[in-house]
């Protein structure tokens, strides 16, 4: 007994949380929603630290990529907390921080699931939490459009996977990964294949994935920098870590060879890629850049999992997510704090706005950088190792060669997303401000900051200190 | 540790600068020559060394994938390193006075250290992704330095280079990549070990390839010359650093570096050659009809870096000292030629070559400087480029690469005469400006001066300290040993005469300057620009048409092509498998149930009106609840029609908000695309489950049965599986609705006032007070009995909430509120906290949490299942709340 409260510490403890910060709310106490929330988010990041490694039935396994994606998850959460409760009043925050709380449980459990009811349920979790973080602005006309879409989209979405889910589970008889794959192995009922791969849309629409991406940028561009943030990092994480497992231990060799799946991932990640760069260079709005810059992330992380017999490809996805999620996080927050009229942030309107905030200008370059995969960089490293695996698997083996050809889309990318990178620096650094902005910047306030040194900070550790790539290297392979 | 000494020093400056970004430019510059100073000296230092055994630095950074710290100061690597060094103090106190009140001065120089410290692991570097850290650092940092000032045409400049460049870069690390992976070694050094290995590998022209494009953009290649005349934009300062003596060489430099790795093979030859001579042509062809003095030497800098190239495709020792002597005098002279520009701009206002003559008078020592810089380049004796050009005579070279060679003689004749020596002696063109004209202080004298200067001492003390240098290096590069002996003075009458013939004959070219465009300008121009723009404008309008095609902002397409990858996906998992159409196994009553099913669906989707659309997608619903019924699954046909119910009266609800459904006047053809999404996804799904029936499914119902009765002691297993069985599940899932809830009244915020729906009916509005009690009770009822009969906390919860809903259809939502006692956020987290208190109770009295526990017929899944009921009413409410209040004009 004990030993599954322990292994479940951090996912009870938050639970826990969105529970009072609910309460917290009808009793009124909504100043306190905040701190709340992040004390019990804090604990559950100790807590993820400190669990031990394990499995809960067949449901929910804390294994090598659990056991990095939990502290990551709270970790994002706690930021993205901590800048939420400086940017929002105090009357949107039980409702915010309940949003957020939720969304980080249902990455949670996504990551540690096992087993599809709780895959399905985390997914949902997420999604749902989601639509109401990216359609938080009521007044706003955009904000609402876009958590319409994302509604419906991620419906669709959703439904898809399910009915894949419930095709998986009558086929097999089970809903564990490691018992369906060990069903199929031996037994393989006809449409078996079908019902896998429709049942991956739900993690292919939370991964932003080509073609199941269309929401990614409508949505990004409306919802509110925060919002954005939130639902571009913690579900990705999630997903990776959930992918691996099930690729690892639902998907049998015998049904599926290994190199068909890596060259399906590989076709995944390069339509991403260059989809994702080519309409990233005509965007003219900086949340709408990112949206693409998130799709072709997510590209790179899944060409990672296609190198996957490499010893270091899961390593270099999960190195990938972590320059890519402190990156993004950063550079939403900058862009949130640069814009002059909030919520707005077309380059037009961004222009010379370097000027008036001049160190939240700096790490708005940092992150970006990072994510355009300049050296010294956290995001040159996440990209060279992803390179570097598919290259030697795509040299090794012939009947993987369209590796090569993913990690040529990858570098074509790279060149192409980084001009959409420099079209936002140019417009905050280097074109004037319109004349008729003289009115005084506020103050930058202390908790958003503070979030902001910590995503530039980790931007550069993690490209400074590669040993740090070891690190995870040996986590995930011991 | 002097090898680190030498890319710390300048990155430990810039760290001070921008601790403090509040000093003056002097401190600035100051702190600025000093780091580079230190670079230099410590490079020198090391020197000697590099003669015997290389001193080497490793230190493990992120093993064992690499990269390392490893860095090696060989000869070849200290040549430019001293050169980083030397020209980079010259330039810090030159840009200290030619820069003087240009805004942000520190900010300029820390970018200008931590380029030198790139250019110092380019330079040092042993580990490839070390090498092409510093490359890319450099691109960004030749990327702010350019934009310094802030002017619109450096704004383009800048960034066509910064784009050239970083395609570039990252080729070079796709060939690097390819090229590690295929010999298996993490060090430059090492490579010419597997020269055999490599050069068999069928992958080796691709890395070849990619690797010499990426050099050609550092190096200003054709067809990649074109961003180096424009970065002409940066301050003149930045210009001679990084677009003369450093940056540019760094695409030659590496290329050397792999020579012998590479060297000697056909495409080597063919790749280095032909692109060198081309950007030879390319730059011979732009020179006499560029007026700009500061253009022309651009032009000229990339004629010498074509000239380079053409050395590397050679073979030899002697072709590769000739690349070290003329990297070093090229460095010096044209250094010192861009700071005399620098200082005739400085000191006339002008650079334009036809407005400028008789300058002498007026900037003395501008002009010596000028002067002797001119005659190095021209390659007159005793000067370094008089010893690089005797080596380019001795290297074996082909007619082609001779041809070019001589015509770069030539070129660099005549650039020399125009730039070093016509703005000061020849006859002044406006003579007020030549009188205007002024020295423009020391700190632009000195250090152009000391350029000036290093080149004459390049020349004369080459045979002593520089020869052997040079001599290793190109040993190094050529992979056998060369005699170290360099000539100050001809020593033949006929080499005497042959190089003063070439400098005459540049020097009447030159006075021939616009006859000699005239003619060139019939030559095609600017073809690799023009190709450029092309490509730019065409992944542009790609990007246009991607966006235009899919990313339109129309939900319906996107959410057609969503399912119709999905039906892809289907179809990919299906192609291979047969199915039957089991047409004579279906039951007769199954026929009715069919023809309720498509019809409704039929009619949902022909439908004019939404409530018709509504009644359609209704019938679909409750054939689904007749099919469960015929399935056995009572329960579950009991809940599809209460969901069903309750559906229909939310849409009826929300509808009122909504303007009339319009019929729209679709195309034929996105009918036609509608219908044939409908139509494939419907076709997908029943192949699939035709198939799933065709294949062994295993019988899941019984064993399911049998577990909830022996784990569960219920006899209703649907219940039991939820509360009980897998009641962790359900607890995450009622989470999630609860979640939902908020979202969706959070989304949904009421803009028009509705249309009324019905009058209040008087009889509803008094039935409505019996019924909600009668719902409550029966709900009870339901759930009490849930756990062997149909029934449950689920069904019961939606029950109480259609009272709820009943009673603000007839009394307004105001009365349903005050009907509930209690706001519906704070019920549903209630009943969230039922559900955790029957798993703590588990956890306490069983030992996991929401583990059951019987007290006779009470148990913690009735608590949970409670739990479940009061979630359930709460969400449904919360869900509805906003239109049902917003219908009362708001409260």
């Amino acid at each position: 007994m004990s030993e599954t409260l322990m292994i479940l510490a951090p996912e009870l403890i938050l639970t826990a949380t969105l529970l009072a910060v609910l309460l917290s709310d009808a009793a009124r106490w909504r100043s306190f929603a905040y701190l709340l929330a992040l004390s019990g988010t804090l604990c559950a990041l100790l807590a993820s630290a400190l669990a031990p490694r394990g499995t809960v039935g067949d449901q929910l396994a804390i294994d090598a990529w659990a056991a990095l994606a939990r502290p990551a998850i709270l970790l994002s959460a706690v930021l993205l907390l901590m800048a939420a409760r400086s940017l929002h009043d105090d009357d949107d925050g039980p409702a915010w921080a309940a949003l957020l709380l939720a969304l980080a449980l249902g990455a949670l459990v996504t990551a540690a699931s096992a087993h599809l009811l709780p895959l399905w349920l985390g997914l949902e979790l997420m999604s749902l939490s989601g639509y109401a973080l990216a359609g938080w602005r009521a007044g706003s006309r955009r904000s609402a459009e876009a958590g319409m879409k994302y509604v419906l989209f991620g419906g669709a979405a959703s439904a898809l996977s399910l009915y894949g889910m419930s095709h998986l589970y009558g086929l097999a008889g089970r809903l564990d990964f490691a018992g369906i794959g060990a069903m199929l192995a031996v037994d393989q009922p006809l449409p078996v294949t079908a019902a896998l791969l429709i049942a991956s849309v739900g993690l292919a629409y939370k991964l932003t994935l080509v073609p199941f991406h269309y929401y990614a940028p409508d949505v990004y561009q409306g919802a509110p920098p925060l919002a954005v943030a939130s639902v571009g990092t913690l579900p990705k994480i999630a997903a990776i870590a959930v992918l691996v497992r099930a690729l690892s231990s639902a998907v049998p060799e015998s049904l599926v060879s290994p190199a068909s799946v890596s060259g399906l991932l590989a076709l995944l990640a390069t339509a991403s890629l260059l989809v994702a760069a080519l309409t990233a260079v005509v965007a003219r709005d900086a949340q709408r850049i990112i949206a693409y810059s998130a799709i072709a992330h997510a590209g790179s992380m899944v060409l990672a999992l296609a190198a996957r017999p490499h010893s270091s490809a899961t390593a270099a996805a999960a190195f990938y997510l972590a320059a890519y999620v402190p990156a993004t996080i950063g550079a939403l927050l900058a862009l949130a704090l640069l814009a002059p009229t909030a919520g707005r942030t077309a380059l037009v309107e961004l222009a010379g706005s370097g000027q008036r905030r001049p160190w939240t200008g700096v790490a708005l370059v940092v992150c970006l950088a990072s994510l355009a995969g300049l050296p010294p960089l956290a995001g040159f490293l996440a990209k060279w190792g992803v390179l570097r695996a598919a290259l030697e698997v795509g040299l090794g083996a012939p009947e993987r060669s369209v590796l090569l050809w993913a990690a040529g889309a990858l570098l074509l990318s790279t060149a192409i997303s980084a001009w959409a990178y420099l079209l936002i620096i140019r417009a905050v650094f280097f074109q004037p401000a319109p004349a008729q902005q003289t009115t005084a910047t506020p103050p930058l306030p202390p908790g958003v900051a503070a979030v902001l040194a910590l995503c530039v900070a980790a931007t550069l550790a993690l490209g400074l200190w590669l040993s740090g790539f070891a690190v995870l290297l040996h986590s995930l392979h011991p | 540790m002097l090898i680190a000494a030498i890319v710390l020093a300048p990155v430990l400056a810039a760290a001070l600068l921008a601790v403090a970004a509040r000093s003056g430019a002097r401190i600035a510059a100051l702190v600025a020559a000093g780091g580079c100073a230190l670079s230099a000296g410590a490079a020198l230092a090391l020197l000697p060394s590099a003669l015997l055994v290389p001193e080497t630095l490793t230190v493990p950074w992120a093993a064992p994938l690499g990269p390392d710290l490893a860095l090696r100061a060989d000869a070849w690597g200290l040549i430019l390193a001293s050169l980083v060094g030397i020209v980079g103090l010259c330039i810090t106190i030159y840009a200290a006075g030619y820069l003087h009140g240009a805004p942000d001065l520190p900010r300029l120089f820390a970018t200008l250290l931590v380029f030198a410290a790139a250019m110092q692991l380019i330079a040092l570097g042993d580990d490839p992704w070390l090498v092409f850290i510093g490359w890319e650092l450099t691109s960004v940092c030749s990327y702010l330095l350019v934009l310094h000032t802030r002017r619109p045409e450096a704004l383009r400049a800048a960034t066509t280079a910064l784009l050239v460049t970083g395609l570039g870069g990252l080729s070079l690390l796709g060939g690097l990549v390819i090229v590690q992976q295929i010999t298996g070694i993490e060090r430059l050094s090492e490579l010419p070990t597997a020269r055999d290995h490599l050069l068999a590998h069928p992958w080796m022209p691709a890395a070849l390839i990619a690797i010499v494009i990426g050099c050609a953009t550092k190096s200003a290649l054709f067809p990649f010359h074109f961003w180096l005349p424009g970065a002409m934009a940066a301050p003149t300062p930045i210009s001679a650093y990084l677009h003369a003596a450093t940056m540019v060489k760094a695409g030659i430099f590496l290329l050397a570096r792999l020579h012998p790795a590479f060297g000697g093979t056909a495409l080597w030859e063919a790749l280095l050659g032909g692109l060198g001579a081309l950007t030879v042509l390319a730059a011979a062809r732009r020179l006499p009809s560029t007026d700009d003095l500061k253009q022309l030497l651009a032009w000229s800098t990339v004629l010498a870096l074509g000239t380079l190239a053409v050395l590397l495709s050679l073979d030899g020792a002697a072709a590769m000292l000739a690349v070290v002597l003329l990297l070093l005098a090229h460095a010096a002279y044209k250094g010192t030629l861009f700071l005399v520009v620098g200082a005739i701009d400085h000191g006339t206002g002008t650079r334009l070559l036809p407005r400028l003559g008789g300058l002498a008078r007026a900037m003395p020592w501008t002009a010596a400087s000028g002067m002797l810089g001119a005659a190095s380049m021209m390659g007159l004796p005793p000067f370094a480029g008089f010893v690089a050009k005797e080596q380019v005579k001795l290297a074996e070279a082909g007619w082609l690469a001779s041809s070019t060679l001589f015509l770069s003689a030539l070129a660099l004749v005549a650039v020399a005469w125009w730039v070093g020596i016509r703005p000061f002696w020849h006859r002044a063109a406006e003579p007020p400006l030549a009188e205007q004209a002024h020295e423009g202080g020391l700190a632009l004298l000195v250090p152009t001066l000391a350029l000036a200067i290093l080149g004459l001492l390049f020349g004369v003390a080459g045979a002593w300290i520089v020869a052997p240098l040079a001599a290793r290096a190109a040993a190094d590069l050529a992979g056998s040993a060369i005699d170290a002996g360099l000539p100050i003075l001809p020593s033949t009458a006929l080499q005497a005469a042959s190089g003063f013939a070439v400098i005459a004959c540049g020097i009447l070219l030159a006075e021939q300057r616009e006859r000699l465009a005239r003619w060139l300008s019939l030559l095609p121009n600017g073809l690799s620009a023009r190709l450029w723009d092309h490509a730019l404008h065409a992944a542009l309008a790609a990007g246009r048409a991607v966006v235009h095609v899919t990313q339109h902002g129309d939900l319906r397409g996107y959410l057609g092509v969503a399912l119709l990858s999905g039906v892809a996906l289907a179809g990919f998992g299906l192609a291979d498998i047969a199915w039957t159409l089991p047409v004579s196994q279906i039951p007769l009553w199954m026929w009715p149930i069919a023809v309720l099913l498509v019809a409704g669906a039929l009619m949902a989707a022909a439908a004019r009106t939404r409530l018709a659309a509504i009644a359609g997608l209704g019938a679909v619903g409750y054939g689904i609840a007749l099919l469960f019924v015929s399935h056995g699954a009572p329960d579950l046909a009991f809940t599809q029609v209460v969901v069903e119910t309750l559906t229909v009266v939310l849409f009826v609800l929300a509808f009122r908000h909504l303007p009339e459904l319009r019929a729209y006047a679709l195309l034929e053809r996105r009918r036609a695309v509608n219908a044939v999404i409908a139509v494939a996804s419907g076709a997908a799904a029943t192949a699939l489950a035709l198939a799933a029936e065709t294949g062994t499914v295993p019988h899941l119902g019984d064993r399911l049965i049998a577990a909830a009765w022996e784990r569960g002691h219920g006899a209703n297993a649907v219940n039991v599986i939820l509360v009980d069985i897998r009641a962790l599940d359900t607890f995450g899932e009622i989470t999630v609705l609860l979640l939902a809830a908020i979202g969706v009244s959070a989304l949904v915020t009421a803009g028009s006032a509705p249309r009324p729906l019905l009058a209040r009916s008087p009889i509803l509005s008094a039935a409505s007070r019996l019924i909600l009690p009668l719902a409550t009770l029966f709900a009870l009822w339901l759930w009490w009995r849930g756990h062997h009969q149909p029934g449950g906390g689920f069904i019961a919860g939606l029950c109480v909430a259609a009272g709820v809903v009943l009673v603000a259809a007839a009394r307004g939502g105001i009365a349903a509120r005050r009907a509930l006692l209690a706001p519906p956020l704070a019920i549903a987290a209630s009943g969230l906290a039922l559900a955790w208190l029957a798993g703590a109770v588990g956890l306490i009295a069983g030992g996991s949490f929401l583990f059951p526990h019987w007290l006779g017929p009470f148990g913690t899944p009735l608590l949970f299942d409670l739990g479940v009921l009061v979630l359930v009413l709460g969400v449904v409410v919360l869900t509805v709340e906003q239109m049902l209040i917003a219908e009362e004009g708001g409260t």
